[in-house]
This record gives structure tokens, sequence and C-alpha cells, in this order.
């Protein structure tokens, strides 16, 4: 077992939205976006969280880099408590940790020349020559994949895998131990995903880098995760590395997520899959009990009553009370 | 080939911008047939919208034209050289739709019994109480819970996967010969896109439509469609029957797609990767579009146009390695 890098320990993140409207009735809503939740990043590894859109990824994913604070738990990294630190070991963290958006447009300054926007984490934590800054700018594109001669250009004139990569490149710029990525590779189209994922992988290699993968689609993540975590509204119902994950899931949530995945094969068209009934429910009221029980076909009584502990150990686990074989 | 209810020839949609012409579509052939589902496969900007939109007569005004030399034929008439009115009356009545976000086609102001029911009070003239009847029928028939209550529902008052399901609802409830669907599940989650695939295949199968189902996704192509038409750059690079297609795919382009994609189902260490981007159409040069990224292209390639080429029955691919 690799060491660990960081782990998060009863983790939660509510958010309060309720009216602020003062002649509404007085009821407090909260959504328990992240609703304790334990987890562990072992070094130079992939961690993948997948899950249905608003069951908590990017929210976990972005208290596990401090960009949002707990309501409650801790998280360590190399040891330390990434919620309490100060000075010069909160400084090292923040170039330790760093995040690739989906929209790699919408996350870089328009106006700002490539080699500026790779450049300004170097600036920002300290390196104010602009002819060694500008050359490691010239390195990392190179590393990333882009023609270092476009280091003039403004991200409009790139297309979308390009500005992915340079999005990677300012990811990579101050040495970081830990690269979230929020949905990397999502918004491209499938020949430059590709690419993407192959340079993911090759710069894992080459750097020791560990990854927290944030991904819908459980294709992507079978290629480039070891452990793979299923969450359902803000909680982890089931974890494993994805061989023995996909081949046989213990969750009914983790079955059906698997089956509904559309296979490129037509003589596979025939399979039995099964499909999921209704929506996933509120995240302010969630269900009681075990959350997934009013889309599980097998849930009973037993599943409203209580809820299903996390059962198994550091290599796979799920939270269910009749987990399938 | 006689069951073609929408036969598209050499479909031309070009726009002027200020940096030049974009032959947005440039001359594309193909087949919609009855009982069928025809996918349009392709990556962001191939065109796969734009040949809806021309089929519809709904390309953008003033900087898109159908070129004068295309032809989409529907029952004996040619759909491009048709008068906005005439158009309007087959849109939505004979030919009807199911887009992306469904919040562009519905209204937010009125509510779902009312946007079911206008059109069979319009086109086919029918009663209220009928109009209802068979409005809360189509509801039923696409699994909306609680279809009573519904009527009087407001689209914002809808999940997403509700919402594409009164969508297709609406485009149904016609009973239009063609429905067109331009990626009707992208924005939904799996285990809601695995629910309303389903359903599509179903009420299609009861009501033996042709729909023209437009993807960039080709595990979506291979589990529902039956045939199926790959776009490069504005053109169609492949046509196949989708067993045709995924078992010997033939031209480079989709052999390449098809190696690149991870897969749920195996483990690869490093993927397939296509080099280079989708070249920009603007003065895009002679020769075969995907050339600059093709590991088999030759000198030829990149000087002349490559050939139509049936390779088996019904597979035709446009490349020059087949000739
Ligand atoms: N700042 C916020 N204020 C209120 N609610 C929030 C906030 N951020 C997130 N939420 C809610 O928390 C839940 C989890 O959101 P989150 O963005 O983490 O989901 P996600 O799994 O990343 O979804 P997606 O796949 O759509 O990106 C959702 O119900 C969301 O609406
Ligand atoms: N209003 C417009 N003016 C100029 N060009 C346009 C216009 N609308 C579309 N185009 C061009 O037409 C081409 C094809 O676009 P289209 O929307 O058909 O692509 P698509 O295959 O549907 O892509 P996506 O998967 O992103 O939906 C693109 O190059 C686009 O820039
Ligand atoms: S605990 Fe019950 S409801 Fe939850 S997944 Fe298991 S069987 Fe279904
Ligand atoms: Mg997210
Ligand atoms: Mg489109």
């Amino acid at each position: 077992m690799a060491e660990t890098l960081l782990s998060g320990k009863g983790l939660k993140k509510y958010y309060d939205v309720s009216a602020k409207n003062l002649f509404a009735k007085k009821k407090s809503d909260v959504v328990k976006a992240v609703d304790g939740i334990d987890i562990n990043i072992p070094k130079g590894k992939t961690i993948a969280l997948v899950g249905e859109s608003g069951c908590g990824k990017s929210t976990l994913g972005r208290l596990l880099i401090h960009l949002i604070e707990p309501t409650e738990g801790e998280a360590l990294f190399e040891g330390k408590d990434i919620y309490h630190l100060k000075g010069r070991d909160e400084k090292a963290f923040r170039k330790d940790a760093s995040i690739i958006f989906q929209d790699p447009y919408a996350s870089l300054n328009p106006r700002m020349k490539v080699k500026d926007l790779i450049g300004e984490p170097l600036l920002t934590h300290g390196m104010k020559d602009s002819k060694e800054r500008y050359a490691k700018v010239a390195e990392l594109m190179s590393i990333s994949g882009l023609k270092t001669e476009y280091a003039n250009r403004y991200p409009h004139q790139f297309s979308g895998g390009q500005r992915q990569r340079i999005g990677i490149a300012r990811a990579l710029a101050l040495n970081p131990k830990l690269i979230v990525c929020d949905e990397a590779v999502s918004a491209l189209d499938v020949s430059i995903q590709a690419q993407i994922l192959n340079l993911l992988k090759s710069l894992q290699r080459a750097y020791d880098l560990t990854y927290l993968f944030i991904s819908h689609d459980l294709s992507v993540v079978r290629y480039i995760s070891d452990v793979v975590y299923v969450m359902y509204l803000g909680k982890i119902v089931e974890y494993g590395d994805p061989k023995t994950l996909y081949a046989s899931p213990k969750h009914p949530y983790t079955r059906f997520l698997l089956d509904a995945v559309p296979i490129p094969d037509p003589s596979q068209k025939n399979r039995t899959k099964m499909i999921v009934e209704g929506d996933i429910p509120s995240a302010i009221n969630p269900p009681s009990g075990c959350r997934f029980r009013t889309r599980c076909p097998q849930a009973v009584e037993k599943c409203a009553a209580e809820e299903p502990k996390l059962v198994g150990d550091t290599v796979s686990a799920c939270a269910c009370h009749f987990p399938l074989v | 080939m006689s069951d073609a209810i929408l036969e598209i020839k050499n479909l031309k949609t070009y726009f002027k911008t200020r940096k030049g012409l974009n032959p947005a579509v440039d001359g594309i052939s193909f087949n919609i047939e009855a009982g069928k589902i025809t996918a349009l496969v392709g990556e962001s900007g191939s065109g796969k919208s734009m040949t809806a939109m021309s089929i519809l007569g709904l390309v953008p005004q003033p900087a898109g034209k159908i070129m004068p030399e295309s032809e989409i034929w529907f029952e004996d008439q040619d759909l491009t050289k048709l008068s906005e009115r005439t158009l309007a009356k087959i849109r939505g009545n004979e030919i009807s739709m199911i887009f992306q976000e469904p919040m562009t086609s519905l209204n937010p102001v009125y509510t779902i019994g009312k946007q079911l029911m206008e059109p069979l009070r319009i086109h086919q003239k029918m009663s209220k109480a009928d109009a209802r009847a068979l409005a809360l029928k189509y509801l039923e028939m696409v699994r909306v819970p609680d279809p009573e209550r519904r009527m009087s529902s407001y689209p914002h008052q809808l999940s997403g996967g509700l919402r594409q399901r009164v969508m297709i609802a609406m485009a149904m409830v016609c009973k239009p010969k063609v429905i067109i669907a331009d990626e009707p599940t992208t924005a939904l989650d799996v285990t809601i896109q695995a629910q309303i695939l389903k359903l599509l295949k179903d009420v299609q199968e009861q009501l033996n439509t042709a729909i023209l189902f437009i993807t960039h996704d080709l595990g979506v192509v291979a589990e529902l469609c039956d045939d199926v038409c790959v776009m490069y750059a504005g053109q169609i690079v492949e046509k196949a029957t989708v067993e045709m297609l995924f078992e010997n795919p033939s031209h480079p382009y989709t052999a390449g797609l098809l190696k690149s994609l991870p897969r749920v189902d195996d483990d690869v260490d490093m993927l397939y990767s296509i080099e280079g981007m989708v070249p920009n159409l603007i003065n895009i040069p002679e020769g075969c579009r995907f050339a600059s990224r093709c590991p088999k292209a030759m000198e030829k390639c990149r000087e002349k146009e490559p050939p139509k080429v049936m390779i088996e029955t019904g597979h035709e691919v446009h490349c020059w390695l087949y000739e």
C-alpha cells in the first residue's frame, strides 16, 4: 500500500439555502452537499469520484484542497491539518495542491497572454524575474504539448483541447504533489479527450503526481483511476479498485450506474441491464435511512429506519444492508 | 432503399462569415427510413445540428444558406424549395424535433397540458376534450408519473429528465413520420439517459416512426440505432448499418475514433489518440479533410477530393484507400 498523501475524516459541508425573506414562513432548508465522508488518497495514485449531478463531487474536491471551509471534519495533508495551516505551511500547501476545471475558457482571463496566464502562479509565489519565469513557462508549455511559439497568444485563439492544455500547464507550474481534476475532460471531443487523458497519465508517471479525478463518465474513470469512490447524495456508497468494482459491484446504485453506461459494441446491446427508476431526490431533505432506498428495488423497512454503514477494509467497502453478491 | 421517407441529396449549407465562407455542411447525402433510427454522429462543429436545421428549414438567417444544388425529398416534395409557410405546416406535424435543452422549445408561460394540446387543436382541428384525452394518453405513454397533475404544471416545475419525457410526448403527439432528435440525452445523467433511450425506442417501435438521432456518443449509437452516418468537418466520411460500422470501421477517422474510446468493459494502458485537431473549414485546402491527421494519408489525399466507395452493400466510405 502506498503511503497516504491526503486523508479526509468526517467531512461535512452544509449550505443554508432557506429563503431569506422576512415574510416567508420560517423554515430552515439545508443542502447537505457532503455529509460525513472519510477518504484516503495514496501518494502517486489516482482516486476517482463518480456519481450523478449534484451528488457532491465538486464540493468534496474543493474541501480537500481547502478552497472552501468544511462545516465539520478534518483533512490531513502529509500529516498536517489543512484547515489550520498558518504562514509558511499554508503557502507550501497552496503550492502542493492545485486544480484543473471542466471549462478551461471560463477559468482563464481572456485579456491575458498565455505566457502570463501560465506564469501567474509563478509570479504570485515570488518568481519576480521575468526571464526566469518565461523560461519556466516555455518548459511547462512543451510538457503540456503546446507549441512555445504560441506564448504570446490569447485564450480565444486556442481550441478547447489546447485551452485544457493551458489549464494543465498552469496547474503544473508550482510542481504540485496533488492535482484535483474536476471534470477536466468532460467538455472535450473524444479524439481530444484521448490526447488529454494520455497526457495526464504520462505526467503522473513522470512527476509522481497524485490525482483526485472527478468525473461522471465511468469509462474514463476506469481508464485513469486506481480507486473509485461512488457518491450518492453527499455520501460514499461504495469504493474499490475499478476492475473489481466494475466486474462485481456490491451496492445496488453502483450496479445501476454501470449498467446505464452505453457500450460502443452493438453485439452487447441486448445484454441484461438494470435500469433504475425515478430521479435523484432533493439534497435538501434526503430520504431517511439509506438515501438510495426511494429508487432501490430491494429496499425493505430496515432501509428506511436505519442508515447502512460503510463496511469493508482499506481496499473496498460498501454501504448497504443487503449488498449484492 | 424504397423505404426511404426522407432523402437528403448533396446537401450544402454554407455560412458567410467575416473571415470567409464556412462550408458547414458540404455535399452530404443519406436516407432516413421508416421504422428505423438513423444516427448522425460526429464531433463538435462537424455539422450535425446544421444538417437538422436544414431539414427543418431553420438555418440561421441571413448568415446561413442552403445552396441551390441541395435536395431534401419528403413525400415527393423537395423541402429546400418550399415556402416558409408550407414548411411551417410540415414542421411539428409531419416532421418534429426534440432538442438537447427542452427549455428552448418548451414555453415557460404555458402549462404542459396546453402545450401538448395546442398542435392537436391547430394541425388536426381536434376538440378540446379529445385533445386533452390524447395529451394525457401520451404523457402516460412516456411514463410521466401522475400525468393528470402534470398537465397543469409549468416546465420549470419539472426535473430535466421529466422535461425530456414531455418533449418526447410533444414530438410524438401528432404522429409525425419523422422525428429529429438533436442530442436529446447529452445533458442528462447516465441513469436518466438510459431511461430516456429505452423510452424512445419503445415509443418508436409502437408508432413505426423514423428517427434521425444526432449524437457525439458512439456508445449511444451502438445501443440505440440501426443505421449510422459519421460526419467529419461538414462531410459524411462513412455510412453503414450499425453492425457493419462497429464490426468493420473503414474510414481511418472512424477507426481512430473507436480506438480512442475508453471502455467501461475493458482495461487499456494507453489510449490510441488521433493527433492534431479538426481543421478550420474557412479556406479549407483541396483533398481529404482528414488528411492532416490521417496515419494512412497518401500524396493524392492532399490533392484531390476522395471518392465515395461502396465497400460492401450498404457500407460507403469517403476515402482514397478503397479506390
Ligand atoms: N455555494 C452553494 N450554495 C448552495 N448550494 C450549493 C453550493 N454549492 C453546491 N451546492 C449544492 O450542493 C450539492 C452538491 O453540489 P456539487 O457541485 O458538489 O455536485 P457535483 O457532484 O459536483 O455535481 P455536477 O456533476 O453537476 O458537477 C448540490 O445540490 C448543489 O446544488
Ligand atoms: N449562425 C452561424 N453563423 C456562422 N456559422 C455557424 C452558425 N451556426 C453554426 N455555424 C457553423 O456551422 C458549423 C457546424 O455547426 P453545427 O452546430 O452543425 O455543429 P454540430 O456538429 O452540431 O456540433 P455540436 O456537437 O457542438 O453541437 C460550425 O463550424 C459552426 O461554426
Ligand atoms: S440499504 Fe437498502 S435501500 Fe439502500 S441500497 Fe441497500 S437495499 Fe437498497
Ligand atoms: Mg461538479
Ligand atoms: Mg449540435
